[in-house]
């Protein structure tokens, strides 16, 4: 998985190929990486994310309560129709804020 | 070849074009059916036997190169003959990396462009031939690894190339079969095994056309999903995890464990609407949510 990060009101880390065992902890490095320098508010990208199994989700909701704790928020964007049935599916659209395009995500922090 | 028959759609926004090609190919025997436009081509391809496609590039709407690839995920076997202007060189080569069987150039050379259409026809039959026996063919594989996560991706890989192989659906493995067995496997190796490297985890898969069926054994202790809190319910829904035998449940059509829960059987049927599949398929959203 490749995972592109962009600085901007928030960070936007979007993710490339799939999420899986091995993918999420690569994610979860990035992503506690920008928390660690101060960076709480973050919206992953998903446009090009084709693939989650439950390793994604428990390293995503991980990763939100880690954002929530420090007084930001990981929202989510661009789901693929695989990704929101998944969510659809484990109710987790319930947890996450999730936005049609990057756009909406980011106007959503402003 | 002996025998020239076929069906020939023949795609071009000119009509002059289609009308030249109609009565060149007649003339060796074979039927022609034209489409204006790459919507039309589609079309046809649902309602009509189809056996060589010869298409323009250049057209207004969907070009041959969109419509080649709309065509391979239809029918991934079906020979593509793109027509391509001189000097576009660059377009043949895209095309043929694109799946294209073969390409020609306009203006035509009429013995080149049967030579090629009648090639398209040659392997066609082949595939056919090849694909007649495929419903009598099950193919069995065993996997015995370590218990590594590392593993599962190369072997989700293996499987998805014999399904392919054999004729299961690709869409409904890699929608639904993939991760169900990612979180089989995943679910053996973490919980079952302990991660523990000297305990292996076996699977044996059985691929048909019509049916894919996982056996999947750990040396664990046993686990027992009944215990597993719904990951649905409002209250657990922040709860990191114990989404994977939910998801296996939601995307196989029939889930088995044995007592001991060191054993799950999964079977994905190709056609949804088997009688079989629904009532496996109620029966194990009743178990899950007992």
């Amino acid at each position: 998985m490749e995972i592109i990060t962009k600085e901007n009101i928030v960070s936007i880390v979007e993710l490339n190929g799939e999420l899986d065992n091995e993918s999420a902890e690569e994610l979860r490095i990035n992503v506690e990486d920008l928390i660690s320098n101060g960076k709480v508010n973050i919206i992953l990208n998903f446009n090009e994310l084709s693939y989650s199994n439950s390793a994604g989700l428990r390293e995503l909701i991980a990763l939100y309560k880690l954002a929530n704790s420090k007084g930001g928020d990981l929202r989510l964007c661009s789901l693929q129709p695989q990704l929101e049935d998944l969510f659809s599916f484990t109710n987790l659209k319930k947890v996450f804020n999730i936005y049609p395009t990057e756009e909406d995500a980011v106007a959503s922090f402003e | 070849m002996t025998d020239q028959n076929g069906t020939i759609l023949v795609v071009d926004d000119d009509d002059l074009i289609c009308q030249l090609l109609r009565d060149l190919l007649s003339r060796h025997g074979l039927s022609v059916i034209v489409a204006l436009d790459g919507f039309e081509a589609l079309k046809a391809l649902t309602s009509e036997q189809i056996d060589v496609v010869l298409t323009d590039v250049n057209m207004p709407g969907m070009n041959g190169i969109v419509l080649m690839e709309e065509i391979k995920k239809l029918a991934p076997d079906l020979p593509v003959i793109v027509m391509t202007g001189w000097g576009t060189e660059d377009i043949a080569v895209k095309a043929l990396q694109g799946g294209a069987f073969n390409f020609c150039r306009k203006p035509f050379n009429v013995h080149e462009i049967v030579r090629i259409v009648k090639k398209g026809l040659e392997v066609k039959r082949l595939s056919d031939k090849q694909r007649e026996v495929l419903p009598f063919i099950e193919l069995n594989l065993s996997f015995d690894i370590p218990s590594d996560v590392r593993y599962i991706r190369s072997i989700i890989w293996h499987i998805y190339q014999m399904s392919k192989q054999l004729g299961f659906p690709e869409k409904e493995f890699n929608l639904r079969v993939k991760l169900a067995i990612d979180e089989a496997l995943c679910n053996s190796i973490r919980h079952g095994n302990k991660e523990d490297i000297n305990k292996k985890v076996k699977i044996e898969v059985q691929i048909s056309p019509e049916k894919l069926r996982f056996k999947i054994s750990d040396e664990g202790e046993g686990f027992d999903v009944s215990a597993i809190p719904d990951p649905k319910d409002p209250e657990n829904l922040n709860n990191e995890g114990g989404r994977g035998v939910l998801l296996m449940a939601y995307y196989m059509d029939k889930i088995e464990y044995n007592e001991k829960g060191t054993e799950v059987i999964l079977t994905k049927y190709a056609n949804s609407d088997t009688e079989d599949k629904k009532q496996h398929a109620a029966q194990t959203q009743g178990s899950i949510r007992e």
